[in-house]
C-alpha cells in the first residue's frame, strides 16, 4: 500500500491495530478457558 | 524429612567429571583473563566500530538479566501476591538471580574498556540524561537488594540468629524494592535500543522495545525457576527437604501457567509492533524468517506446550518446554542486539565473535555454576534450617 501523508500512514496502520486488538481480547479469553480447562475446582 | 541428608558429613570425592571440566574451564579463563588485561578488547574480542557490542553484552548482561528474572517473579509471587505454595522456590530462585546479577558485573569488567571506572556513573559523574546511566543504577541497587534478599540463607548457615531475624523483616520492602528496580531495568535494557532506529531492523525496532523486554522477562525468570528446578532435583535431590519436594509440582504447574499466559500477552504485543510499523512487506525475507522463527518457534510454540503440559498434568513436557523457553529468550536478546543490529552492513563487516570472546563467557557460565554449586550444597537453599523452621 502507498502512504502520500503521515496521516494516511497512521490512520491505515491504527486501523489495523483496533481490528487485531479485538481478536487479541478475544484469543486471550479463548486462551484462558484453554488453559484452565482442566483446572480442579 | 525422610529423603533429607543433609547432615551428612561424608566427604565428597574432589575428583568428578563437573570438578575437572570447570577446573579446565577456570584455568582457561584465567588465561583468557591475563590476555584481556595486559593486551585489551583488541587482544580477545573481534569488535569494532561498527559493533562495539559483541556477545558478552548480548549473553552475558541481556540473557544473565532477563534469565535472572525469576527472582523477582517468584519473591513476587511469594511475598506480595500471598501464594504460599511457591515459598520453597523462593530462595533457589534468589540465588539463581544474585548470582546472574553478579556474574553481569563481573563479565562487564572485561567489556567496559575502563573497568576501574566501573563505580563513576552512580559515585563520581552521574549522566542522569542517558538511559545507560539507569541501567548502571538498576544493577547497582537491584544487585544489593538481591544481596539482602538472598543474605538470610548465608547468615543461618553463620547461625547469626540476630542479624538474620534482622534481615528477615526486610523481606516485604526488598521484594518491592525487587520488582519496582526489575521493571526499570529490564526495561531500560530494551531502551537502550532505542537510540538505534536507522541501524536495527524494522522488524526488532519498535518504540515499545522497553515494554518487549519487561514482558518478556517475565516468562524468561518462570522458565528459568522451572528450567534450574529440574537441574537441582537431577543433582541436589538428596539436599531438598519435604517442604521442597512437596512445592515442587505447585511451582512446576503455576510458573508454567503463567508462562503460558504472559508468552499468549507478549506475542500479541509483538504482533501489534508489526502492526503499527506495518511492516508486514519484510516477512517474506530472510530476516523475516529469523522474526517468524522467533515468535512461532521460541514464543508460541512454547506457549502453547506449556498450556498443554498444565492441561495435561504432564511434568516432562513442561520441563522440555522450559528448555525451549529459555532458548527462545537467548535467541530474542542475540537477534535484538547482534542480528538485527548493523543489518544493513555487507557480510564481510559483520561481527562474529572470536573464540577467546565465546571462552570468557563460558568461563563467567562456569563461575556461576561452581558458585551456585557452593552455596547450594552448604546454605539452607533447598531446605529449612531445623533452627528457622516456618520462620519466614
Amino acid at each position: 500500500m502507498e502512504f502520500y501523508t503521515m496521516l494516511e500512514f497512521d490512520i491505515f496502520t491504527k486501523n489495523w491495530a483496533y481490528i487485531f486488538m479485538g481478536v487479541a481480547v478475544i484469543t486471550m479469553l479463548g486462551w484462558w478457558l484453554f488453559l484452565t480447562g482442566q483446572d480442579e475446582e | 524429612m525422610s529423603n533429607h541428608n543433609h547432615h551428612d558429613t561424608g566427604q565428597s570425592p574432589w575428583i568428578t567429571p563437573f570438578n575437572v571440566i570447570a577446573g579446565l574451564i577456570v584455568l582457561m579463563g584465567i588465561y583468557l583473563t591475563y590476555l584481556r588485561f595486559t593486551g585489551g578488547l583488541a587482544a580477545v574480542t573481534n569488535l569494532d566500530d561498527y559493533y562495539p557490542w559483541g556477545i558478552w553484552i548480548s549473553f552475558d548482561l541481556l540473557c544473565g538479566v532477563a534469565l535472572a528474572a525469576g527472582g523477582y517473579t517468584t519473591a513476587a509471587a511469594c511475598y506480595i501476591f500471598g501464594i504460599k505454595k511457591y515459598h520453597a522456590a523462593v530462595r533457589p530462585a534468589v540465588l539463581t538471580a544474585f548470582l546472574g546479577y553478579a556474574l553481569v558485573v563481573f563479565a562487564l569488567h572485561y567489556d567496559v574498556g575502563q573497568p576501574w571506572r566501573l563505580a563513576y556513573p552512580i559515585f563520581v559523574q552521574q549522566g542522569t540524561t542517558s538511559v545507560l546511566f539507569e541501567v548502571g543504577l538498576c544493577v547497582f541497587l537491584y544487585l544489593t537488594v538481591l544481596f539482602l534478599e538472598w543474605l538470610p540463607a548465608p547468615l543461618e548457615w553463620l547461625k547469626l540468629k540476630r542479624v538474620r531475624n534482622i534481615v528477615i523483616k526486610l523481606t516485604l520492602v526488598l521484594t518491592v524494592f525487587g520488582v519496582i528496580l526489575s521493571t526499570m531495568h529490564q526495561s531500560s535494557l530494551g531502551a537502550l535500543y532505542l537510540i538505534l532506529p536507522s541501524k536495527m531492523h524494522p522488524l526488532w525496532f519498535s518504540s515499545h522495545l522497553p515494554i518487549y523486554f519487561f514482558v518478556s522477562s517475565m516468562f524468561a525468570g518462570l522458565s528459568m525457576v522451572i528450567f534450574e528446578s529440574t537441574l537441582s532435583h537431577r543433582y541436589y535431590h538428596n539436599k531438598m527437604d519435604k517442604e521442597h519436594l512437596e512445592g515442587t509440582p505447585h511451582v512446576t504447574f503455576g510458573f508454567a501457567k503463567a508462562a503460558a499466559w504472559i508468552m499468549a500477552g507478549y506475542f500479541f504485543i509483538k504482533l501489534f509492533g508489526v502492526v503499527l510499523n506495518d511492516n508486514w512487506g519484510y516477512l517474506p525475507t530472510f530476516y523475516g524468517f529469523i522474526f517468524s522463527l522467533e515468535m512461532l518457534g521460541f514464543v508460541a510454540l512454547p506457549a502453547f506446550l506449556y498450556a498443554k503440559g498444565v492441561r495435561d498434568k504432564n511434568v516432562k513436557l513442561i520441563k522440555w518446554t522450559a528448555v525451549l523457553a529459555v532458548f527462545g529468550i537467548i535467541f530474542n536478546r542475540f537477534n535484538v542486539s547482534l542480528v538485527a543490529y548493523n543489518y544493513h552492513l555487507p557480510s564481510e563487516l559483520k561481527y562474529f565473535p572470536a573464540l577467546a570472546e565465546i571462552g570468557v563467557t563460558i568461563f563467567v557460565v562456569t563461575v556461576g555454576l561452581i558458585l551456585f554449586k557452593l552455596i547450594s550444597t552448604r546454605m539452607p537453599i533447598f531446605y529449612e534450617h531445623p533452627d528457622f523452621k516456618g520462620s519466614h
